[in-house]
């Protein structure tokens, strides 16, 4: 993960990634009955070709999922509902890209955006030098969030400082290079209230999941980690009339159907793994799990509580701003390294809850996951590459 | 943004969906969707004639005020490599407009002496990208009073 890969495709990343899942839970791949691929911008060919690149034969279960960065909480979430169901016993999630080239800026990888006149209405949009990028969308809902509740830069930062900590002590992210408050500060603006530091980065990688039924889990060589809870909040286009544009999102729901289903209380979760697209997301998503009030959540996150030794270990391997960019992926890996006390020099000793959300859209798609090492109210079990 | 810079954009190329919308911004006229059926209007929106509150299809262009109030705002530092960087900064932000409609993100004057903020009155003015088009833009009138939100 940490090696720079420019010359392979996502599809073979994918059956990397695969192949390393398998071989942690010691299961053969014609065990694989149900296949889930994270769809929307994935490059095609793992959209659409993932099942024949495995050579996966006779599945029951098979689809391409896409709700952005919520899409991996969704994932777990049906394919929980498939294998209770007895539709799947064994049901690989992948998610892989390769945006990625060699010799080239981001702007000109895959996720650049797109150049030249657009015909009509979508024209418009490039006149005004709005060209879909994420940053401008996030950064209208942070400088709102500040101008309501007066919500700093600093605080930002401090989430982006707490989460470069933890990457120093990850092996498996790209940015280990510790970080002051005073570099989020001097590092280059990119659409106020964003710096760069606020930003997360983009990877070439690919992460698998195999979730099967706690019975046939018990049996594998590794400690099982269950899904205890999960949920679901979508809450649509954040311009729409009336919406509390970028400032409550679908976290509320989710958060709060996920908690209830694992028949736990925020003061039981341990870690937290919080998609982290920018600096905002996290604080948004905290404020609106309920870990403090509206508005609150700036002084809440500038104490260092999320950092290394603190009181609520937030994203551990550094999530997106500092570890790698795989979507959803990049908290539900995470999250599953710590419920199974794998994390090594960055293991949160106490670690009986983990709750790990995706963001998807532009603040329009949300889920949530709780894992644990314990077996309780809840269902089967991931193991992962 | 300012009109001079504006008139160095890349033009959007009318369609036949989007004419009358860049015909009227020719006359200083702001053209938005409205509902026959329900009444309800919207920012127009690429290949969508259906009524995203009722469901009726066949919306129509009907004329607005363009008098609103800024609703999210963010100064742009950052030029996509292939575009000209001395566009770099511009103000962009959500403008909600009078008919209840927020609109798409759109481009924003900054405010002669000082920075365009949430709940400051705007209104539409129009000027010419590159190749002449006309596009509506929205032009900051002031301070808007203290403690005024949408």
């Amino acid at each position: 993960m940490t090696r720079r890969r420019y010359d392979v495709s996502a599809v073979d990343l994918a059956a990397e990634a695969v192949k390393l899942a398998l071989e942690d839970c010691q299961l053969a791949k014609s065990k694989i009955d149900g296949l889930l691929v994270n769809g929307n911008m994935m490059s095609s060919e793992v959209r659409n070709n993932l099942q024949d690149a495995l050579g996966l034969e006779d599945l029951t279960f098979l689809n391409t999922m896409s709700a952005g960065g919520a899409t991996a909480g969704t994932m777990v979430q049906y394919a929980s509902f498939a294998i209770e169901a007895g539709l799947a016993s064994v049901v690989a999630l992948v998610f892989a890209d390769a945006p990625l080239r060699r010799e080239t800026s981001i702007a000109n990888s895959r996720y650049g955006v797109p150049v030249g006149p657009a015909p009509g209405l979508e024209g418009l949009g490039r006149t005004y030098g709005d060209r879909g990028q994420a940053a401008i969308r996030y950064a209208l809902a942070a400088s709102r969030h500040m101008h309501l509740f007066g919500t700093t830069s600093e605080q930002l930062g401090a989430i982006a400082v707490a989460q470069r900590q933890w990457a120093s002590l990850s092996p498996l992210a790209q940015k280990r290079e510790p970080i002051t408050i005073e570099d989020h500060q001097s590092s280059r603006m990119i659409a106020e209230p964003f710096r760069l530091l606020d930003c997360c980065l983009t990877s070439n990688g690919a992460v698998a999941v195999i979730m099967t039924s706690a019975d046939t889990a018990k049996d594998g060589p590794r400690p099982p980690v269950f899904v205890r809870g999960v949920g679901q909040g979508h809450p649509g286009e954040p311009v729409r009339p009336g919406r509390d544009h970028g400032i409550r999102t679908g976290a509320v729901a989710a958060g709060r159907q996920a908690l209830r289903q694992a028949e736990i209380g925020l003061e039981d979760v341990d870690v937290l793994q919080i998609y982290d697209s920018f600096t905002y997301t996290v604080l948004v998503t905290l404020e609106d799990y309920g870990f403090c009030p509206k508005g609150e959540g700036g002084p809440f996150v500038a104490d260092g509580r999320l950092a290394v030794g603190g009181s609520l270990p937030c994203n551990t391997g550094g999530g997106q701003l500092s570890g790698y960019y795989a979507w959803g992926f990049t908290p539900l890996s995470e999250g599953i390294i710590q419920a199974r006390g794998a994390a090594g020099e960055r293991q949160v000793a106490q670690c009986d809850h983990v709750m790990v959300s995706g963001s998807g859209g532009f603040l329009n798609y949300h889920s949530t996951v709780i894992l644990s090492p314990l077996e309780g109210p809840g269902r089967s079990v991931a193991h992962h590459a | 943004m300012r009109d001079d810079q504006l008139s160095a954009r890349p033009s959007p190329v009318p369609d036949p969906e989007s004419e009358p919308f860049f015909e009227a911004a020719g006359r200083s006229e702001l053209l938005l969707r409205h509902c026959p059926s329900c009444g309800a209007w919207a920012w127009p929106v690429p290949r969508l004639a259906t009524c995203q509150n009722c469901l009726e299809h066949g919306l129509e262009w009907a004329g607005a005020s363009g008098a609103g109030v800024v609703h999210a705002v963010t100064r742009v530092h950052y030029v996509p490599a292939d575009d000209d960087p001395s566009w770099a900064p511009f103000v962009l932000g959500v403008v909600e407009l009078d008919e209840g409609v927020r609109t798409q993100i759109v481009g924003l004057l900054a405010r002669e002496g000082g920075d365009v903020r949430v709940g400051d009155p705007v209104r539409a003015v129009f000027s010419p990208t590159r190749d002449d088009v006309y596009v509506p833009w929205f032009e900051v009138l002031g301070p808007g009073p203290a403690g005024r939100e949408r």
